[in-house]
């Protein structure tokens, strides 16, 4: 049979299964249309969260019913609002609002239905699931123990993430919030480990810059961008970490540990309060609706560790949330911190005096983290958080005080070179086995006699000499700690010194 | 507070129920007056305005055909919509774009019987082979 003889027989069973009969649908008009809202009278059977499609001259516009009220329902229209007019024809889809999921998102960028917008092909839409899916309940969690490795040094060593958990990362503009994050999802690379990024109410360039940047450092292959940018309606705002997070459960279904970055819902707090007014729900609080912490509880309930007898895999959630003038305690920042397994909080002062990342350690910390943390980690960087907090007080009074004792300029000196030593450039993530003969060796003392203004390059020349004379030690750092281990490391680094010495000669 | 359009919500339900409507506005008149709430008769009568608009639009049956149907063709369309005998208005009108059958409006509901729903429907079919 030809090729042009299957097609007319497929054709022809198509045409004989058709379906024939009068389509009946229930319809509704909108009354009312403005700012992206539309009120509709009509369709008595309509759910929440319902898809609807309103027909105007030009295309159908997709929008969603929120508000169920007596006469009316509110919608949101999610683009093409200027199209609806009074009297447009709304149609129901009997589907609750949810978006399609595969593994071919992976290294795309789409909107916030998930729609491609790179310019590549399309996506087939072989399932779809639900945008607001309920949280794994308890029994089918687990508690959080596998780490998450960022590449940062502070965070790795003092504020660990461990996969399933919520970690906060909170700070004014420009602290470098976005760059955490990047950094993060750059060290997931061969770590089997899918990331998404989803960009809320930011400038389409910067979106653009996070991949190029991604495609750069070939992290694209394990990411997908969901970009809902600040020229789109509030109500693509409000549905894209929810639509992003449901490809995450799609992927933890698949049994993988997924990365989701919220970047960020301070802005995604103010779309759905834009919305919520326009819907004229009740202002409360800085005029966001009454229901602004379930919007985000809701969403980062959904990050979990989800035990094997459940599916296994798991949603490790990175919220970013934008402070005014370092206010931790304004309504939002609260809420979330309140949510969330610890916060990274980043600090304009410490930015500007070159401190990158601009970790304040004394208000950073990670809840559920330390059990996630290896044990060669635990063992070198246990203290060092509390060491560098006392070392930020200290330092403040050190400034009021001419004479100090031995000891406390022993701890200012030791707190300088920590600092140092943590300094870290952007997109240059460590691994962790480098991160911990680095902090050791800085914990132990090795660095105390080496300029401040050198520690970075002597770390450098260190791991470089280890990497080649005693590549065996890292190894044997990732597998534990003991004694012997230790004193691995301590002859490695003896050696480094001897080196070094020999080479001033 | 009760709100001018729940009130005229509910004049226009109990306006239905009575027999003498003259009576029932003067009784509604001087509720009002005794409440000293005359201020809000513009907004009530622009309200039942609205909601009779609305009755009367979700009651009126709006027929399409693609061609001119004969009587035989409204009355059994008629039926399908389950309009039957019932007093209501009914606009019958020609829709070439259509090409054939028929589309029908009636309380809240689309009812497509019309040969481009079907073509459309066979494109969707066709375009998942």
């Amino acid at each position: 049979m030809s090729n042009a003889d299957i097609l007319i027989k497929k054709i022809k069973e198509k045409i004989n299964s058709s379906d024939f009969s009068i389509e009946e649908q229930e319809v509704g008009r909108v009354v009312e249309v403005g700012d992206g809202i539309a009120r509709v009278s009509g369709l008595p059977q309509c759910s929440a969260m319902e898809m609807l499609v309103i027909e105007t001259e030009q295309k159908s516009v997709f929008a969603v019913a929120l508000n169920l009220e007596e006469d009316t329902i509110g919608v949101v229209i999610f683009d093409g609002a200027h199209l609806v007019k009074e009297g447009s024809l709304v149609k129901k889809t009997n589907e609750i609002l949810s978006v399609p999921v595969g593994d071919e998102f992976l290294g795309r960028v789409t909107d916030a239905l998930l729609r491609p917008i790179d310019g590549g092909s399309k996506i087939d839409e072989k399932e779809k699931y639900i945008v607001e899916r309920v949280a794994p309940g308890v029994m089918k969690r687990e508690p959080v123990t596998v780490p998450l490795q960022t590449g940062i040094m502070a965070i790795d060593g003092m504020i660990p993430i461990g996969r399933g958990q919520r970690e906060l990362i909170i700070g004014d503009r420009q602290t470098g919030k976005t760059a955490v994050a990047i950094d993060t999802i750059l060290n997931q690379k061969g770590q089997n480990i899918v990331c998404i990024y989803i960009a809320i109410g930011q400038k389409r360039s910067k979106v653009s810059r996070i991949v190029e940047k991604l495609k750069k450092e070939g992290a694209m292959e394990y990411t997908v961008v969901v970009s809902a940018s600040s020229s789109e309606s509030a109500a693509m705002s409000y549905v894209a970490p929810y639509s992003a997070t449901a490809l995450a459960e799609y992927y933890m279904d698949q049994k993988k540990d997924v990365l989701v970055v919220y970047d960020d819902l301070s802005k995604h707090a103010v779309a759905y309060r834009e919305m919520s007014l326009l819907l004229r729900r009740p202002p409360g609080r800085e005029a966001y609706p009454g229901d602004v912490f379930y919007l985000h509880s809701r969403l980062l309930e959904r990050a979990c560790r989800r035990n094997e007898e459940s599916g296994g895999g798991s949603i490790t959630a990175l919220p970013v949330i934008e402070t005014q003038a370092g206010d931790v305690s304004a309504y939002i920042p609260t809420n979330v911190i309140s949510i969330t397994d610890g916060q990274i909080f980043l600090e304009s002062n410490l930015f500007f005096k070159g401190i990158r990342p601009a970790i304040n350690v004394g208000l950073s910390v990670s809840r559920v983290g330390g059990s996630a943390q290896i044990k060669a980690m635990k063992k070198v960087a246990g203290k060092m958080k509390l060491d560098l907090a006392q070392f930020r007080e200290l330092e403040a009074f050190a400034q009021f005080s001419s004479d100090l004792d031995a000891s406390t300029k022993k701890q200012l000196d030791r707190g300088s070179r920590i600092t140092e030593l943590l300094k870290q450039s952007q997109y240059s993530p460590i691994p962790v086995s480098k991160q911990i003969i680095s902090i050791y060796a800085v914990n132990a003392g090795h660095f105390d006699d080496v300029a401040i203004e050198n520690i970075r390059k002597t770390n450098d020349n260190l791991i470089s000499y280890m990497e080649k004379s005693q590549s065996h030690v890292f190894d044997a750092v990732l597998n534990g700690w003991d004694e012997k281990i230790e004193s691995e490391v301590k002859t490695a680094l003896e050696g480094f010194k001897k080196q070094k010495t020999e080479e001033e000669k | 507070m009760i709100s001018s359009k729940q009130i005229a919500k509910e004049l226009f339900k109990e306006s239905k129920k009575t027999n003498d409507l003259s009576l029932f506005v003067d009784n509604f008149m001087q509720y009002l007056k005794s409440k000293k709430l005359e201020y809000i008769i513009p907004s009530v009568l622009k309200h039942l305005e609205i909601i009779e608009k609305r009755e009367k639009d979700l009651l009126t049956a709006k027929i399409s055909f693609g061609k001119e149907p004969t009587d035989e063709t409204v009355k059994m369309v008629k039926n399908h919509i389950k309009l039957g005998e019932k007093d209501t208005d009914v606009v019958v009108d020609v829709e070439k774009d259509l090409i054939g059958g028929f589309v029908a409006e009636y309380n809240g509901v689309i009812y497509d019987g019309s040969l481009k729903g079907y073509i459309r429907g066979l494109e969707k079919a066709l375009l998942q082979i």
